[in-house]
């Protein structure tokens, strides 16, 4: 962080040097300009590079976590290298195309970097019962089947009745609080009423399956949490790939003519 | 195909065949004919004085006998701790930190206490030397539960000694000469030497000493065996001589362990003083024989030695207060969750922070890049407060996986990680003692089976599935994490991008998160 601020500052100072010494301003085609397109194409290299290094996992080639505090930081140190190499103009409707992609690109990783100190916390405070992502579905299953063999095995109506109008319904949706028994509250109501309702040999199995319930809605906040964690991958990924297609269409375009 | 069981074979000394070892004492009778089975499980090794055995710190997996001479045990590393003397930094800290013995920096409790070792003798810290003699048995729990060697052995004197695998010495173990011999050698050797050395015992006289010398016996339990259970009469008084004992007790809710006993310690005293019931349950975590004394000597040594029993009543009386602060924070105690969870014997264990975490797997895809495609490592299991226990191998102290493994294919090497060996016949045995759930079998593709499997060119068809049926192309292995021993850290650890994954030590990374025992 402190090496980014450092070179951040130097890099400020450089351009206020050569806006004072251009009496244009720093545009991209002038000298200052052109090594701070360089430099700034240079660490958007290093940050496509990222993805390369977590291909080849099992190569030594420094630690993950290294290459990721190197993305971040020199991602964010390049915000204004770019805007020093434009000199704050969006130019013509490539260098316009490639500012809004890289503001795109930015902003989604400056959000995912956000989600992803947050959302681990809240993930891990709120789902006790977290399992494997791609494993809900199987543990769904068997959720289901409990629920179904504990509710036959009381013989009541009662239990049958709500098993097969709240319960079964419930576990097979997505788990959201659309869903009466997506909500905790009114699931707690529902199954203090329901104690009243039948026999004290089955309040144990009623409190199986409202632990049933209580499972299926961490898992659907897990599965909610996961996709946020990650999602905002569908932009930041392609955006940045398209982005550096154009940097080196513009860098070529700009060399040759 | 050959039995797989006849592969294993020592790679030192003389091999001895049944007519040899009928020859031996101990091994007459059906225990010959037993080890015909197994050539080269047992061999005759020649020391010449000065020569070394085996040393402290080496993992290994064979007791010794001794036939002729008599062996050194000592144990070479300094007598001492190591004190941090204060300091702003952690260069500082490091500088200043050093060796101190314990004359120079005495703790409480442990002056004058013996140490306890894998052979029929004690140490102690002063003087931490000891000589073994012919008939003697050593390195029984190295053999029995791969611990690692507890001392450095070296030939007083030109030596002739017995050297065994665990087949061998089981079968030794059931031989009732040889467990007459034991115990006599134990009464008449080791048994005062034991007895004094229990603090609580300190002070029995010679005479009383004479007295228990025929009562007492050796007794020998397998792993998971119970050696008395909470509620039952209080019979006797127990020494450990070998292996960790586990102490549980029933509290509404489940079972909490209240302790792990190793040899020098002692138990079953609180029935005998108390109300005549046994107040937990004390199994054997893993091979163990222990010293048993009858109620009746028990009560006769308690009734003669006023101090004995003021000692063991002090003791029974702690016990039964911590017990009690025990069973109240039995439902948020971390302690007890660490120990349940079965931390305190992992050497190593890959933790995840889950508040760190983005659940992104790279530690997952890490390790199966690094083991042709199959995973050792499962992002699940159990919590510990922010912190995911991945289903990994944790490299316990005592490797439950490694009991019982017909053909010895599983064992540690001279660090820390566990290795399956190639000639694993994938019984799963391993995989179904490991209390983690952290061996997998994998089913691998047998040599030459792809080409056996595919029907012939010109075959029809409909015969096709009928071969395939016919010809099996895997044969399932055990894998386990070996902590990527080759590489300077794991994958795993190596590929997180978040910081999220520590291979760590369990009791210094929990120290504080656990609080005082």
């Amino acid at each position: 962080m402190l090496a980014t601020a450092g070179l951040a500052v130097a890099a400020a100072a450089a351009y206020g040097l050569a806006s004072r010494s251009a009496p244009g301003g720093v545009t991209g085609d002038s000298a200052a300009g052109l090594a701070f397109g360089i430099a700034a194409a240079g660490l958007m290299m290093f940050e496509g590079l990222l993805a390369a290094r977590k291909r080849k996992r099992a190569w030594r080639l420094g630690r993950a976590a290294t290459w990721m505090r190197g993305h971040i930081w020199l991602g964010v140190l390049a915000v204004p290298l770019v805007l020093f190499h434009s000199g704050f103009h969006s130019g013509g409707a490539i260098t316009t195309i490639l500012l809004v992609l890289f503001g795109l690109v930015t902003l989604s990783g400056l959000f995912g970097l956000a989600l992803q100190q947050v959302l681990p916390r809240v993930m891990t405070a709120r789902v006790e019962m977290e399992t494997v992502f791609e494993q809900i579905p199987q543990v769904v299953a068997q959720l289901r089947k409990e629920a179904a063999e504990r509710a036959a095995k009381t013989g009541d109506p009662v239990i049958a009745k709500v098993h097969r109008e709240a319960i079964e319904p419930f576990l097979l949706s997505d788990g959201g609080r659309a869903q009466r028994l997506g909500d905790a509250g009114r699931s707690e109501a529902m199954f203090a009423e329901l104690k009243r309702l039948v026999p004290l040999a089955h309040h144990e199995t009623l409190a199986d399956l409202a632990h049933i319930c209580e499972e299926r809605r961490q898992l659907a906040l897990q599965a909610r949490l996961h996709r946020w964690l990650h999602i905002w991958l569908l932009v930041h990924v392609p955006v940045s790939y398209a982005l550096l297609l154009l940097v080196a269409a513009h860098a070529v375009m700009t060399l040759l003519y | 195909m050959p039995d797989p069981i006849a592969e294993i074979r020592l790679d030192r000394g003389e091999p001895l065949n049944a007519e040899e070892l009928s020859r031996l004492p101990f091994f007459q009778g059906p225990q010959a004919r037993t080890l015909e089975k197994y050539p080269g499980a047992v061999v005759r090794r020649r020391f010449r004085k000065g020569e070394v055995v085996c040393r402290e710190g080496e993992y290994g997996s064979t007791a010794f006998l001794i036939l002729e001479g008599s062996v050194t045990v000592s144990i070479g590393a300094p007598m001492g701790h190591v004190r941090t003397a204060g300091g702003a930094g952690g260069l500082v800290r490091r500088i200043r930190s050093r060796l101190l013995g314990h004359k120079e920096d005495p703790r409480a409790g442990v002056g004058g206490r013996p140490i306890p070792i894998d052979a029929p003798v004690n140490l102690t810290t002063d003087k931490p030397v000891a000589t073994l003699s012919a008939g003697s048995l050593f390195g029984e729990m190295t053999c029995l539960s791969f611990y690692p060697r507890s001392a450095t052995v070296v030939a007083a004197e030109d030596c002739v000694l017995l050297e065994m695998l665990r087949n061998v010495l089981q079968i030794l173990r059931k031989s009732p000469a040889f467990r007459e011999q034991l115990e006599t050698d134990y009464r008449a050797r080791a048994m005062d030497e034991h007895l004094r050395s229990v603090p609580l015992l300190a002070g029995l006289s010679d005479a009383f000493l004479d007295r228990l010398r025929s009562k007492v016996s050796l007794v020998s339990y397998e792993p998971g065996q119970a050696i008395c259970r909470e509620g039952e009469p209080a019979d006797a008084f127990y020494l450990i001589r070998i292996g960790f004992v586990r102490v549980a007790r029933s509290f509404p809710g489940g079972e909490v362990v209240l302790a792990y006993l190793s040899r020098g310690d002692a138990f079953g005293e609180m029935g005998l003083l108390g109300e005549g019931a046994r107040e937990a349950t004390c199994s054997a975590l893993d091979h163990v024989e222990v010293v048993r004394i009858a109620a009746e000597e028990f009560r006769a040594m308690t009734a003669e030695f006023p101090d004995i029993r003021a000692r063991l009543e002090e003791t029974a009386s702690s016990r039964r207060r911590a017990n009690l602060a025990r069973a109240q924070q039995a439902s948020g105690a971390r302690l007890d969750e660490f120990l349940e969870q079965g931390l305190m014997q992992a050497q190593s264990l890959l933790v995840l922070d889950l508040e760190r975490c983005t659940r992104c797997d790279e530690c997952v895809r890490a390790c199966a890049d690094t083991h042709d495609g199959v995973t050792r490592l499962i992002r699940d299991g159990l919590r510990f407060d922010k912190y995911l226990v991945a289903t990994s191998c944790r490299q316990c102290r005592d490797p439950l996986c490694m009991v019982g493994c017909p053909v010895g294919s599983i064992r540690r090497k001279d660090s820390l990680e566990i290795i399956i060996e190639d000639w694993c016949i994938g019984c799963g045995l391993c995989a179904r003692n490991c209390p983690y759930g952290n061996i997998n079998m994998h089913p691998v593709p047998l040599p030459g089976a792809a080409e056996a499997a595919a029907p012939p060119a010109a075959a029809p068809p409909a015969a096709a599935p009928a071969s395939k049926a016919a010809v099996k192309t895997t044969r399932d292995k055990a894998i386990t994490c070996d902590l990527c021993a080759h590489l300077e850290e794991p994958s795993c650890v190596v590929a997180c991008p978040h910081e999220a994954a520590f291979r760590v030590q369990p009791g210094e990374f929990f120290a504080e998160r656990i609080g005082p025992a």
